[in-house]
Formats: structure tokens, sequence, C-alpha cells
């Protein structure tokens, strides 16, 4: 009986060794993207006050650096999480263990600059400032005789290829200006050249310029988790697959997804990654038929221009 | 005092047990439900619990191990097809990459060719379709609970989450590209090649290169479920350890627990049962076992009491007895000692007991010897009026001698002078005579069956003292046997003092026959010598010489004179007889009649 009674405890002690917490140490390398660089930087503060001896070091330098230097084969530029808006290429980083992170949502928004009286854009309007060229001044579009400006990102920029793929439909978008490397930047750039159009993560806009709705729909959270406005990006956070061997990149990783940082991503104005749901046509069957109406419609727009 | 208390204890048990069986005393029967079964049932279920707790932890187990076994199979199953589909939504995404390329390349050259690619690009198009949607339909881990139930076990509940966040990051850059490929297909169909191909380089490759990358990332999703699936199995097993060790420690606690019970019911009743005997073994008849419960222990204690109350039983019975002989004996000796005062009117009571056995001899007895005082008081009475009228006779006979011999001689005549020499001879002849049954009578007929008599009495007496030490010790007896015991010597004491008394009797008899025997002889030698002197007294004294006369006269004298003196002495016995009678006090009226007067002595009697 006693026997019995301490090979349960010993038991009982082998399954709770599991459960315990580790002190977790090290450091750790973080960058990327701009746009997700405040909300990796805050809460990679909140982890590093939970475990006094890690550190993390939170850098931006856009999407595709962030997605080089976690695939880096260099030790001293390779980065444990490569951050990006967009979606790594197979082409351009074959790594097969490269793993995606979806950390949270970030809502874009095109951006105008105060003195432009218009709420609301077609994406066909955009394209035709962006990519044709065919809009020139705002008052085609029924604003202020203001010649338009478009202001673009690098092309390292996760918001850019964002932007060209779901708002522009994979079209180029072409500036007269030099591209811009920062989120911030852009912002003042902006607020500070009239007839400037750009765009940016909804975070970093403030109201210093105007925030313009897409084909009448405003850039709301509820219009975002229903996917029917069409400019947000999911947050990656890349990694080589080492978050099973790394109790560290692990703990951080898990922590992101943690409601204590989707609900600090709420507050900085990203979505939480629990608030998207499935587009309502991919769960009925008629995806298929939604899929080809809205290409259709998309055609028509485009043979209008 | 403490014995009548007994005696009601024991009453009322006894009407307890007669009111009901004992067996259906049901003193805490349904504390332990258990005791209502035989031991061998009792053991039986033990054991059988037992081996059920084991077999049930056992076969929980079992179950465990097989449901997690099943579910993680079935899990392994399902991550095995959606990755087949997912690889092949891969191949059809690059499929279609290479398609569209192609197509740019056959616009305008090959219209066969470029309709083979359109409808191509469709086909691959509606397949991938097909695979990405049901796989957003069916196969996500949060549409399956049981899939969710395993993560949540391993600890990887938030994977499912994941899961569908890349699903829906899948769905949402295929849609994209879809959008794009439907243009690209638009255009062809419309001719506008450099459309075409500009919306193939600037857009095309990107969203298919975007999807693919989404894609690819749920696939590497499915692998990490898979470890995560990994992680449920070993917590699963350590569970089962737990379960298996618990059911052990159960399997064993019930075994102990059930053997506990059972040694506690049998050992603890076995126990009492032994306290039980042991107490009426030192004497408390009192004590009786608990029966408790139905089983074979419960008949025993049930049978142990009811040998008790029936050994009890006994107890009482015989002690009754014993009191009813010892107050029969104190009856008996009270009476005794009224007759040993002299007083033979008691009777003493007659019941079928020995006791009472004993008092119907004493009394056969008693009325025996009270018979005999009454014939010896009749023949006391008779002997006296004998002696008295012999003495009287005497006393006669000599004044007629005395008177004759003064009156001057008779002178007998010749022819007289012969018979009268032969009638003096023969008067002188049976005067010695009766002065010879006389003495006789006095030496033997009286004297010698009196001291028989007073020897026998000497015997009785001392039987009677017997008789009276063993009455004591009858009334101390404490056990039946020693009052059988008792009983039989006082029958034996009692047979020898009427022994005894009946030789009294027969030696008063004896002396009886004796005496009236002698005294008839001497009536007879009386009338012989009365007859003789009648002539002679007749004839006026004429044939009797002075002479013989003179010697008639003497010894006519001196035989009255013996006479009287024998009459005395018979008086003085007779007084004695009288004096050793006289302290028994007899009823009057004898119920079996008036003693019959023996012989000729009732003509004296009669006189």
């Amino acid at each position: 009986m006693l026997a019995l009674v301490v090979v349960a405890v010993l038991l009982a002690g082998c399954a709770g060794v599991n459960q315990s917490d580790q002190s977790l140490s090290g450091h750790l390398l973080v960058a990327g993207s701009t746009a997700l660089q405040p909300l990796v930087t805050d809460a990679a503060k909140l982890f590093m006050q939970q475990h006094p001896q890690v550190h993390i070091d939170v850098q931006g330098g856009g999407s595709l650096a962030g997605l080089d230097a976690v695939t880096s084969t260099d030790p001293a530029k390779q980065a444990d999480i490569g951050d990006s808006d967009v979606y790594a290429d197979p082409a351009d980083y074959p790594n097969p263990n490269l793993t995606d992170h979806l950390v949270c949502v970030v809502p874009f928004a095109v951006v105008v600059s105060p003195d432009i009286p218009i709420s609301s854009l077609k994406r066909s309007d955009i394209a035709g400032i962006f990519s044709n060229g065919t809009i020139k001044n705002w008052d085609q579009l029924g604003g202020p005789d203001l010649p338009v400006i478009p202001i673009v990102r690098t092309l390292k920029s996760g918001t850019r290829a964002t932007f060209r793929r779901y708002v522009l439909g994979g079209l180029d978008d072409n500036s007269p200006r030099a591209p811009i490397d920062s989120s911030q930047d852009v912002l003042k750039a902006v607020a500070t050249t009239p007839g400037a159009i750009s765009y940016l993560a909804l975070s970093v806009a403030d109201a210093s310029v105007r925030v313009i709705d897409i084909d009448g729909i405003a850039p709301m959270l509820k219009n975002i988790t229903s996917s029917t406005y069409p400019f947000w990006s999911f947050e990656h956070m890349y990694t080589l697959g080492e978050e099973d061997s790394n109790a560290l990149l692990g703990s951080f990783l898990d922590f992101m997804q943690s409601s204590t940082v989707q609900s600090l991503a709420q507050q900085e104005h990203y979505i939480p990654i629990a608030a998207m749901q499935l587009p309502a046509a991919a769960i009925t069957s008629q995806a298929g038929a939604g899929g080809v109406a809205l290409g259709a419609r998309a055609g028509e727009e485009r043979t209008k221009l | 005092m403490s014995r009548s208390k007994h005696a009601a204890r024991s009453d009322r048990r006894n009407t307890q047990t007669a009111q009901g069986s004992p067996a259906l005393r049901p003193s805490r029967l349904l504390r332990n439900p258990l005791l209502r079964l035989p031991i061998a049932t009792q053991l039986t279920l033990g054991f059988l619990l037992a081996a059920l707790i084991a077999a049930f932890g056992a076969g929980l187990v079992g179950i465990q191990r097989a449901d997690a076994l099943d579910k993680q199979s079935l899990f392994y199953q399902n991550l095995l097809r959606d990755n087949t589909f997912l690889t092949n939504g891969n191949d059809f995404l690059q499929l279609m990459n290479t398609k569209r390329t192609q197509t740019v390349t056959d616009a305008g050259i090959s219209a066969d060719s470029l309709a083979v690619d359109q409808s191509s690009l469709q086909s691959l198009e509606s397949l991938y379709d097909g695979i990405i949607t049901g796989y957003v339909q069916h196969d996500l881990v949060d549409q399956h609970p049981d899939q969710q139930e395993l993560l949540a076990t391993g600890g990887h509940a938030d994977l499912a989450e994941q899961q569908r966040t890349l699903a829906l990051s899948a769905l949402r850059t295929w849609q994209t590209y879809r959008t794009v490929q439907d243009q690209f297909l638009l255009d062809i169909t419309n001719k506008h090649y450099a459309d075409a191909a500009t919306l193939d380089r600037v857009a095309g490759e990107p969203l298919n290169a975007d999807a693919t990358s989404a894609l690819r990332a749920l696939v590497r999703f499915d692998g990490r479920l898979a470890s995560s699936v990994q992680d449920a199995a070993t917590s699963e097993q350590n569970g089962q350890a737990v379960t298996t060790v618990i059911a052990a420690i159960l399997a064993f606690a019930g075994i102990g627990g059930v053997g506990w019970i059972i040694s506690l019911g049998i050992v603890r009743r076995l126990r009492q049962l032994h306290q039980v005997t042991r107490a009426v073994e030192e004497g408390e008849i009192d004590a009786r076992a608990r029966v408790i419960g139905r089983d074979e222990i419960a008949e025993v204690s049930v049978s142990v009491n009811a040998m008790l109350d029936t050994i009890v039983g006994l107890l009482e019975e015989t002690r009754l007895q014993r009191d009813a002989l010892t107050n029969a004996a104190d009856r008996l000796f009270s009476d005794m000692r009224v007759i040993g005062a002299g007083d033979l009117r008691a009777n003493a009571a007659v019941s079928n007991d020995p006791i009472g056995m004993l008092g119907n001899a004493f009394n056969l007895t008693v009325g025996r010897f009270r018979r005999f005082l009454l014939r010896m008081r009749t023949v006391i009475g008779q002997l006296d009026g004998i002696s008295r009228h012999e003495a009287s006779r005497a006393q006669a006979f000599f004044g007629y001698v005395q008177h004759a011999g003064n009156a001057s001689p008779v002178v007998i005549g010749n022819s007289g002078n012969q018979r009268s020499r032969e009638g003096d001879q023969s008067i002188v002849l049976q005067a010695s005579r009766v002065r010879d049954i006389v003495y006789v009578l006095a030496q033997e007929g009286s004297v010698a069956p009196m001291r028989t008599i007073l020897e026998a009495a000497e015997e009785a007496y001392l039987s009677s003292s017997r008789f009276k030490q063993l009455l004591t010790g009858l009334r101390e007896a404490r056990s039946a046997d020693t009052v059988v015991h008792l009983t039989q010597l006082m029958v034996q004491e009692l047979a020898s003092f009427d022994a005894a008394i009946h030789r009294i009797g027969n030696e008063a008899y004896v002396a009886q026959q004796r005496t009236s025997g002698g005294l008839q002889q001497v009536s007879a030698a009386l009338e012989q010598i009365a007859v003789p002197s009648q002539p002679i007294i007749a004839a006026g004294n004429v044939s009797l010489s002075p002479a013989a006369h003179a010697d008639v006269v003497r010894t006519a004298a001196g035989f009255a004179q013996e006479v009287g003196a024998l009459s005395q002495e018979l008086q003085i016995i007779i007084q004695e007889m009288r004096a050793s009678i006289a302290p028994f006090r007899v009823e009057e009226v004898e119920p079996e009649g008036p003693v019959p007067a023996v012989g000729p002595m009732a003509g004296y009697y009669q006189e």
C-alpha cells in the first residue's frame, strides 16, 4: 500500500515537472516590419519585465529585411524572428523550415493631405492615381484644383506590397517622388505636402492626415474582420521552426498570442487575431461563384478604365 | 433473596425466548447487511468485489488507452489526409503559375493551345478551390471536438485558433490570387494579351507566391499539430499511469476493507461467543450471546443460547425438586419428632416423590407399631386380670385349706381310705404341676420375650436417631444426587426401623402366646385339683387320715403361697410393661378393629 502511494506521488511529480515554469534567459533579435514594430517593442518590454534574464532586441527595417534577417546564413546578421506584413515568397525564401506565425492584423488606410476634402475613393481611382497615371489633379475626382502627389514606400515595404496586392489588384504603384522608408515619414510627408496621397498603417495615422474610405467602405474593425474592407494584412512573425527547441523563442511567440499582447494590440489600433472571421463566402459552398462574380466585377471596372 | 431475583430474571428470559424465536432477534442486523449472508458468500463477495475493482480499473485504463489511441490515430489519419490534400493544392498552385505564364507565351501564337491553357487553368482553379474550401469547411480542429480535446490534453488548445487564422490567411491569399487569375483569363478571352501579360507579371506571380506561402504555412502547421498530438499522447499516458495506480490502490483498499469488515464481523462475534461460554463456565448463567446477522456464526450463537436456556431450565427444575424434597423431609422429620415424643397419632403427608413414599412407609410402620402397642395394652390388661384372678383364687384356696386344717382332722372311713389316699396324691401332683407351669410361665413366657422386645425397641430407637441425622443431612443437601442418595439411605433406615418394630410385634405376640398357653395350663391344673377335691369336701372329710390331711394342708398352703407370690411377680412385670408403654398415646379406637381375644383367656376376660 505504502509502495503504491509512493509510486503514485512519484508519477504525479513527474507529470508536474512538465507543467512547471522554467526560468527563461537568453537573447532574442527581432527585426522587420515597421508596421508591427510598435506592438513587438511593447510586448518585448512586458516580456522582459516578466523574465528579467531575457533580453529582446526589436529592430525595424521593413518586412523583407526581416525575412532576409531570419533566413540569413550569416550568424552576425541572423534574427530569431522576422516580422513581416507580407508572405514570404517560397521562391525567394525556399528554406523549408521557415514557419509563419500570424500575430495580429494590421489595418492600412489610404490617406490624403488634410486640404483634400474627399472622404472616399474607388479602387479604380486609386489605381488611376498610382498605377496608370490617368488622374493627375484632384479636380478630376471632384476635389480642389491641386496636382495629385502620390507618395510611395520603398520596395522592401510590406505596406507597399499589401497596397499593390489588395488595393491595386497587383498593379504597380509609381511616384514621381523618391520612395519613403518608414510609415512615420510617410505620415509627416502627407501631412505637410498639399495634394499628397499615400498609404500607411492605421495605427500610425493621426489627425494630421485624412483617412479615405475605399469603395465607400471605411477602415473599421467590423469591415475588416468581415473582409469587406480589403486593405489590411496579417502581421507575420517568421522563424526557422526553432520554437519547439528554443524555449525562449517558443515562450515569446506564445506570449505574442496571449490575451495580454492581443489586448495591447487592440489598444494600439491593431486587430487581435481572434477577431478575424473566415469569409462567409468560403464557409458556404458558394465560394467559387462569389469569387467569379468578384473577378467579373473587377474586370468590368478595369475595362471602364 | 438473590436466588429469587435470579429466578425472576430467568423467568423473564424464558418468556422472552418463548415469545420470539431466538433466530429472529435482529440486533444490529441492519448496520451490517453483509452479516445476513453465509460466511462463504461473504468471502466470495469480498473477493469478487476486489476482483471487480481491479478489473474495472484495468478495464478503465484499457478503455482510456484504446480511446486515446483511437483518437490519436484518427487525428493522424486526418492530418495525413489534409497534408495530402494541401500538398496537392500546393502542386495545383504551382501548376497554375506555370500554366498562366505558358498562357501568356501561347497568346497570339496558337489559339488551340490557348484554349487548352484556359480550360486547364480553370480546372486547376476549381480543383484548388475545392481543396481549400473543403479544408476550411470540414478539417479545422475546432470543428472536431475530439481533436480539440486531444490538443487541450497536450496543453495546446491555442493551436486550433492558430490553425483557423492560417486557414483564413490561405483562403484570403487564394481568393485574392483567384480574382487576379479570373481577370487574367478575362483579358485572354477578350484578347487583351498585353494587359494579361502585365497582370501575369505584376500581380499573378506575387499573389500566387502569397497563396503558396500561406498554404505552406498551413501545411507546416499540420506538422506542428502532429507533434502536439504526441504531447497529448504522452500526457494521456501519464494520466493512465495515475489511473492505473489509483485503481490498484482502490482495489487494494477494497480487498483490505472487505477483508477487514468480514474478519471484524467473524472474529468479533466469535470472541463474543467465547466470552459468553467462559462467563457461563464461571457461573454467570445469565450470560447470552448476542445474535448478529444470519450467517453460520449467528446460527451457532442461537444454538448456544438455546442450549444455555435448556441447561438453566434444568437447573431450575432440579432446584425446585430439591426444595420440595427438603420441605417434605422437614415435615416428615417433624412428624417423626412428634412420634418420637410418643404421640403416635401423627400421620405423615403422602405423595409420589421419594420423601412422600418414605412418609408412606413411615406411616405404615407407625401404624404397625401403633397396633402393636394397642395389642400390648390389651395383653397387659388381660395378664393383669389373669394375675389378679389367680391371686384371689390362690388366696381363696389358701383360706380354704387353712380352714380345713384348723377344724378337727377328719377321720376317713375304711371304705374310702384307699381312694382318699389316691386323691391326696393326685392333688399334690396337680398342685406341684401347677407350680411348675407357673414357674415356667414366669421364667420363659413373660420375662424372655419382654427382654427381646426391649432389645428390639432399643434397635428401633437407634434406627430412628440415624434417620434423624439423615433428615438433617437432607435439609442441607444441595445437589439432586445427594438428595436421591440420602433418600435411599433413609428408606433403608426406615426398613430397618420397620423390621425392629415388626420384631417387637412378633415377640409381643410370642410372649402373649406363651403367657396365654402357660396360664391355660395353670387353669387346667387348677381345674384338676378342684375336681378331686370336691368329693372330699362333699363327703365331709371322711377318708383322710389326719397325717395325710396335715400334709395336704401344708402342701396346699405352700402352693397357694407360691401362686400368690407368682401372681405378685407377674403383677410387677405387668406394671413394668404398662409403665414402658405408658408414654405412647394412641387413638382409643383402632381403625382396624379390636384385637381379638386369644384362646380361653377370653373366658377370663368376660367373667
